[in-house]
């Protein structure tokens, strides 16, 4: 045992002065009798010198002494050392990808053995700190800061595998970084059905593999020009060691079509399933297999319709400007500024009530954004600031011979580009809009002859509502961000077959789907239908044998010495102590009382 | 202080009267032969008619034999005054249950007795002088008056025995039953005050309450022994041996009561608080002749 704050030990000489004080106190006790005659003239007596000894012997001196030192022991933080088989700081990161739901030739899963064999570790390195992370592309991380295992088994054993892609070691490093960082665990312990690349030196990996798997691990359709229906594309992956006669399904939920596939192991292949019959906009296909992980043997699809893009124009038309406009999205003219999702103003006059996105061209809104006369302009140049207006526009590309020697725009005004030191490009928000102004007209520029100038126009509209994708195997993915801007305003989100996945009380910029399949979302603008798959990388070639035997470095599992504070208990001690005292004293003053009597 | 007797016990008090040692005359009619005669019903004897006479009670047989006129005379059942002298000096509140709580439990119960056999029953706390009083009367009523007088005692410093017995005599015209409840732990010097008390016929009869401790001390240790009635002191260690020279003493101081008293004629009882109210009222105070 020792003392964290020994000099509270030096409070034990104030017992001195409960001695002195004992010692001090007069020890005649007052006796009320009724007749002093008949005590009169009695002889004394003689006084013990055992008297002074006996004071000290007084229970109730005694027990305060006690107390006292035992109060002192309290304030001095007494703690008891005791020496176990710990390790500081334990990490255990379990891969809860979707691939871990393969399933194993014991019927288990692989995230199942991954569970049992962190219970294992969790036994065999008792840690004060323990941090598990679930790894995933949503790594999610709880921390134990405790020495008893019961939490941390429990947490293990209710965990379930995600849907999620694989997370990566920047991923399982800022969970980390949020448990302290890497370099505070002794040990950390990753188990996972395929390595982690470049994961920290310190991180030892345990494998868990499951069965053979044949995968579909793209898949995109798109409509046949000049024709009905349409083409899938599907490209599938044979991991196993021997060739595979499977049959590919493609369905539009009406109908469908199949294709039967001879896959050699080990190599991807790609197949096209012509789908003349289709007239659905989404897609389901599915591999006829009956392999270790059935997650990869359905993927979806859903073609991308794109949304109007409603105008409404103030001033002179430009056709540059509207080929651009056409060029991004269907464009139709609206009727009112109000219902607009752009306004462009082409060398004209708005007023500041103006509300909604605003596109100035050489445009003016009164009070807010004028320009003076023009000048000499001369080669564009980025002013610095990064902006997605900017992206895929080079600047150095374009040359304005005149514009305004003068743009007054507010204060906040964000300048994108400018030429001959005066802005060109500049973008600001106000309580009722948000406006984009070019200083110049287009006629000033030689941006309609480049490519960038549709570039600049479509991330101008890209900003206001969502544009169409171009034909892509990248569908949405379990996990991952789902964007929702450019949907216009979100009324809900529903899952295939109807489940609520999201209301617009939940809905945020970005939706994260956690299980794959066919979503739908009712927006103001419409109805559109977002397909979700796992990850293609869940499909991957998995680790082909467990290799749980040997961790990749040693750890600090070593005697440990640790303090265990006593106080509670000497406080407890105290409180019974003083029970004791009241009792002895009341039983001393029963006693006197009875004594005084006489 | 609250005197509160249970009610079986006073049920079993109206069984009980006073019993006076000699006959006296009362003013109201009692259990107890008055040697006067008067009007009652139990006839005494015939007495010459003197002008004045109530002419109701001339015996007309008697004068047609005799042609005397003779008048009835009855013997007079007159009341007993009991007065109640009890000790409100300060020693009294000694005693792990007090003594005067014990002594106003006697008076209560003495009362009762009393007024329920007729008698008229008084009241006189007393310390180094007669405190207060409440003649005696009759009727219940009078109880709950001596109660309140108890219940409300105010104690007075010291005992002055003779003292309190002359003024009493002078406070008092009418002969009685004296029963007087205190510790007694007093200077003796009462005889004076006696014989006062018994020149003029009343019975005495005296009570001593004694708290345990003061008939057998116990503890030790140094002591301050302080009167609580004086305020004096004294310092003693004390021993086995200072406690046995106090019951001696103690023992002494008896003797010399109970000498005084039975060369007076008085009885004394000399009850410990801890002996139980019933049996002093229905062992000791009938074997005593004191009730009946």
């Amino acid at each position: 045992m020792r003392f964290l704050s020994p000099a509270a030990l030096y409070l034990t000489l104030s017992s001195l002065a409960i001695i002195v004080l004992a010692l001090l106190r007069s020890d005649i006790r007052r006796r009320e009798v009724a007749a002093l005659f008949l005590w009169e003239t009695l002889p004394s007596e003689p006084r013990s010198s055992s008297i002074h000894l006996r004071r000290l012997l007084d229970p109730l001196l005694l027990l305060q002494l006690v107390c006292l030192f035992l109060l002192v022991a309290v304030l001095a933080q007494p703690v008891l050392s005791s020496r176990v088989q710990r390790i500081s700081a334990l990490a255990i990161v379990v891969d809860a990808s979707a691939s871990m739901r393969t399933v194993r030739d014991d019927g288990s899963t692989c995230y199942d053995a991954a569970i049992e064999r962190a219970l294992e570790i969790v036994d065999e390195s008792p840690a004060e700190y323990t941090a598990v992370v679930f790894l995933s592309s949503r790594t999610t991380l709880t921390t134990h800061e405790t020495v008893s295992k019961a939490p941390i088994r429990s947490d293990l054993s209710a965990s379930e595998p995600t849907w999620n892609g694989d997370g990566t070691s920047d991923d399982l490093v800022n969970a980390l970084s949020a448990a302290g960082g890497v370099d505070r665990f002794d040990r950390i312990v990753f188990i996972s059905d395929r390595p982690l690349e470049d994961a920290p030196g310190t991180v030892e990996t345990f494998a868990v593999s499951g069965g053979d798997n044949v995968a579909l691990t793209a898949f995109s359709v798109r409509e046949n020009v000049g024709s009905s229906g349409a083409t899938a594309f599907v490209q599938l992956v044979n991991s196993t060691d021997t060739y595979q006669d499977i049959e590919v399904v493609v369905s539009d939920g009406h109908t469908q079509t199949s294709l039967p596939v001879l896959l050699s192991p080990g190599v991807p292949e790609r197949v096209i399933v012509p789908f003349p019959a289709s007239s659905g906009s989404t897609f389901t296909t599915t591999l006829e297999t009956d392999d270790a992980f059935a997650g990869d043997n359905t993927r979806y699809f859903a073609l991308d319709r794109a949304l109007d893009l409603r105008v409404w124009w103030i001033g002179d038309t430009n056709q540059y400007l509207w080929a651009a406009l056409r060029a991004s999205a269907p464009i139709v003219e609206a009727g009112s500024p109000d219902t607009a999702d752009v306004i462009v103003v082409y060398d004209a006059q708005v007023p500041a009530t103006l509300s909604g996105t605003i596109l100035l061209v050489h445009g003016e809104i009164v009070d807010e954004a004028e320009l003076a006369a023009d000048v000499a302009g001369g080669p564009v140049r980025a002013s610095g600031v990064d902006s997605p207006l900017l992206e895929g526009v080079e600047p150095a590309d374009l040359y304005v011979t005149g514009l305004p020697g003068d743009v007054r725009v507010p204060n906040d005004a964000t300048v994108l580009l400018e030429a001959a030191s005066i802005p060109l490009l500049v973008t600001w928000k106000t309580q009722r809009h948000e406006a984009i102004l070019i200083s110049t007209t287009l006629d000033a520029t030689n941006l309609p002859i480049t490519v960038d100038f549709p570039i600049l126009i479509r991330n101008v509209l890209s900003a206001v509502v969502r544009l169409p994708a171009e034909l892509s195997y990248d569908t949405a993915v379990v996990g991952e961000p789902v964007p929702l801007s450019g949907y216009g305003t979100i009324e809900r989100i529903e899952a295939a077959g109807g489940n609520l996945v999201a209301d617009t009380l939940r809905v945020s910029e970005a939706f994260y789907p956690d299980r794959p399949g066919l979503y739908t979302v009712y927006s103001s603008r419409g109805v559109f239908p977002i397909a979700v798959n796992i990850s293609p990388t869940e499909s991957s070639a998995v680790q082909s044998a467990d290799d749980a035997s040997s961790p990749a470095s040693t750890y600090g599992l070593a005697d440990r010495q640790y303090w265990r504070s006593l106080w509670p208990l000497l406080v407890a001690l105290v409180l019974v102590l003083l029970v004791a005292e009241t009792i002895v004293r009341n039983w001393k003053l029963v006693r006197r009382r009875r004594g005084a009597q006489g | 202080m609250r005197p509160l007797l249970d009610e079986a016990f006073l049920r079993r008090l109206s069984r009980l009267r006073f019993l006076a040692k000699s006959q006296r005359g009362g003013r109201l009619t009692g259990h107890h032969v008055s040697p006067r005669v008067g009007m009652s019903i139990e006839f005494a004897d015939y007495r010459e008619y003197r002008p004045g006479d109530d002419l109701r009670y001339v015996d007309w047989n008697l004068y047609g034999r005799l042609e005397k006129l003779f008048v009835k005379t009855f013997a007079h059942e007159s009341d007993l005054p009991v007065y109640l002298l009890v000790d409100a000096s300060a020693s009294m509140q000694l005693g792990g249950s007090p003594k005067a709580t014990y002594a106003a439990q006697l008076a209560l119960a003495l009362s009762y007795l009393g007024l329920r056999s007729m008698e008229r029953v008084g009241l006189y706390p007393f310390a180094d002088r007669v405190l207060s009083n409440l003649p005696p009367r009759h009727g219940m009523p009078q109880l709950g008056r001596i109660y309140r007088a108890l219940s409300d005692l105010t104690f007075g410093q010291d005992t002055l025995m003779d003292k309190v017995l002359s003024e009493f005599v002078s406070a008092t015209k009418e002969s009685g039953l004296v029963i007087v409840i205190g510790d007694l732990l007093c200077s003796l010097h009462m005889k004076e005050g006696l014989s006062r008390l018994l020149y003029r016929g009343d019975d005495i009869v005296f009570l001593q309450v004694l708290a345990p401790g003061e008939i057998e001390p116990q503890g030790g240790g140094l002591s301050r022994i302080v009167d609580v009635e004086t305020g004096k002191h004294v310092t003693l260690n004390l021993g086995r041996s200072t406690l046995e020279e106090y019951k001696v003493r103690f023992e002494q101081h008896q003797g010399e009561l109970r000498s005084l008293l039975h060369e007076l004629g008085v009885p004394l009882f000399t009850l410990p608080t801890t002996r139980p109210l019933e049996r002093v009222v229905f062992e000791d105070l009938r074997e005593g002749g004191i009730l009946r």
